[in-house]
């Protein structure tokens, strides 16, 4: 559905961001991008969307080339940007300017997902509503558009908690095997329940880009030598539970994966990891 | 070009506008009025075309306000519509609605500044001289309208200032080089009256054209000049990242 083939990128000719990345992304799956500040999933996740051109290789999604920005593509993709533009308008009238360019748009949906956020579309012009509130009504309006491709950009950054698991259990039963899911954050304990893909990003390459069963199936993710004693540790981190450890899953005992040690793990042992899942 | 998504973004445009249109129209019928009033009789003066014309080279760069800013930029790009259907619904509202409301409006602001005028005892004011424009100078100023919405999606910010500027820049670049090229073999430019449009060549030209074949070369540069911008316009558009 999203393939990147070879892409190369930077802002500065001479720093390139992105040197021959490649990357595919099936329907099915709620991805997680990660990656440290300045790594360049935006930037990724902009070239995906046709924003950003690359200076070589190619960005495919549903088979077209992303750079065209065809309307058939953007009618089956909808990209919700960290920094969000809302226009001077109120709820209602923003659906009836927006939802008519997606073609499976439903404004049962929409009704729901607000009514879900706490929001109603009686909330006044958008432009004056919070960071929070704003984020939810095109939280809710990504999900009525019921296109092939959602891309989320720090969707949880200014969500308060009772509206953080709120957005898990809508993304949850939104996500169906048609859908493609890509969400890039830094707040993975909002989301670790959610993400069944983990795409990490780092220094212009992906590091990782595996499904969390196989995760857990190669990496086991212990406290204090519990489950095993075995097995190359890749990461470990003292908290006042105990000693949380990311190893080499020898036996292949099975464990719950957690995002924050997993990305902690790739960093400090990049190759490993990267041969590891190769 | 799918008809539906110009529609879908003229729907979008309207929702989006139509309470700014309708002040800015009311500004300009009200700035008619006094305007006229002010001046009292009004019978060889174009006010009414030339605050239009300043609304008309003004609105490209709020229709494209969008692409002036990085996040409203990505919403904008993103709308499910192809580069080409973004600037054909633009023209339309630039080309079309937005004269046709600037026309109502100067017609309403003179209408109200007649009847003033006619119950404090004047004569009232000469309608005939506000649409007296001919073909080619309606032409120049459609010609105009295509410069300044290309600049306002070329240039980032201050679009109408930094069209403007560059418009002078390259005018001045264009008028030293004829002088340059004139100076350097022995020629002048003098002017014949006292009105700088009637500037000739110090040398007679040998090419005599009529009037008629003089008329169509200037509707046809002119037509050529509006179809180059409006074609650089959504060539710009498509190159466009945020």
């Amino acid at each position: 559905m999203i393939q990147l083939e070879n892409i190369q990128f930077g802002y500065v000719k001479s720093r390139p961001l992105f040197k021959e990345l490649s990357l595919t992304m099936e329907p099915g799956h709620i991805y997680g991008l990660l990656g440290k500040n300045g790594a360049g999933k935006t930037t990724l996740l902009k070239i995906m969307s046709g924003l950003r051109f690359p200076e070589k290789g190619d960005a495919i999604i549903l088979n077209e080339n992303a750079c065209l920005r065809k309307p058939e593509v953007l009618q089956n993709f909808f990209f919700l940007q960290e920094e969000m533009y809302v226009p001077h308008l109120k709820i209602d009238e923003f659906e009836k300017a927006y939802a008519p360019f997606y073609p499976n748009f439903s404004h049962d949906q929409f009704v729901e997902y607000l009514r879900e956020l706490e929001l109603d579309k009686e909330n006044g012009y958008m432009d004056k509503l919070s960071h929070g509130q704003k984020k939810k009504v095109l939280i809710a309006f990504a999900l009525a558009t019921n296109t092939k491709v959602l891309i989320m950009d720090e969707p949880t950054n200014g969500l308060d908690i009772p509206s953080k698991s709120t957005f898990r259990k809508l993304m949850a039963s939104a996500a169906d095997d048609s859908r493609l899911v890509i969400i890039s954050t830094h707040q993975v304990r909002d989301l670790h329940s959610l993400i069944d893909m983990v795409a990490i990003l780092d220094n212009g390459h992906m590091l990782l880009n595996a499904s969390s069963f196989e995760i857990t199936e190669k990496l086991l993710f212990d406290v204090d030598n519990m489950k095993s004693a075995e097995g190359k540790i890749f990461y470990s981190e003292e908290s006042p539970r105990g000693n949380y450890q990311v190893k080499e899953n020898v036996n292949h005992i099975e464990s719950t994966l957690d995002l924050e040690l997993l990305f902690n793990a790739a960093i400090s042992n990049k190759n490993e990891i990267s041969n590891l899942f190769k | 070009m799918n008809i539906k998504n110009i529609k879908n973004l003229l729907n979008a445009y309207f929702i989006e506008n139509w309470k700014t249109d309708l002040f800015q129209f009311g500004i300009l019928a009200a700035i008619v009025l006094f305007g006229i009033i002010m001046n009292g009789r009004v019978n060889n003066f174009n006010f009414p075309i030339f605050v239009s014309i300043i609304f008309l080279i003004i609105y490209p760069e709020r229709l494209f306000r969008n692409l002036h800013s990085n996040s409203p930029k990505i919403h904008y790009l993103s709308i499910p519509a192809s580069n080409s259907e973004k600037v054909v619904t633009n023209m339309l509202l630039a080309n079309i609605y937005y004269v046709v409301g600037l026309v109502i409006s100067c017609a309403l602001g003179l209408v109200l500044a007649h009847l003033y005028l006619k119950v404090r005892g004047f004569e009232g004011v000469c309608f005939y001289n506000v649409f007296d424009g001919n073909a080619a100078g309606i032409l120049m100023i459609y010609a105009m309208l295509a410069v300044f919405f290309f600049g306002s999606i070329y240039f980032r910010r201050r679009t109408t200032l930094s069209t403007i500027g560059v418009g002078m820049l390259i005018g001045f670049v264009f008028s030293a080089l004829i002088t340059l090229t004139l100076w350097v073999n022995g020629l002048t430019l003098i002017p014949k009256d006292a009105a700088f449009r009637d500037f000739v060549w110090s040398f007679d030209s040998s090419i005599s054209m009529s009037d008629t074949m003089e008329k169509t070369m200037i509707y046809v540069g002119l037509s050529v000049s509006i179809i180059y911008f409006y074609v650089l316009s959504f060539l710009r558009l498509k190159e466009t990242e945020a």
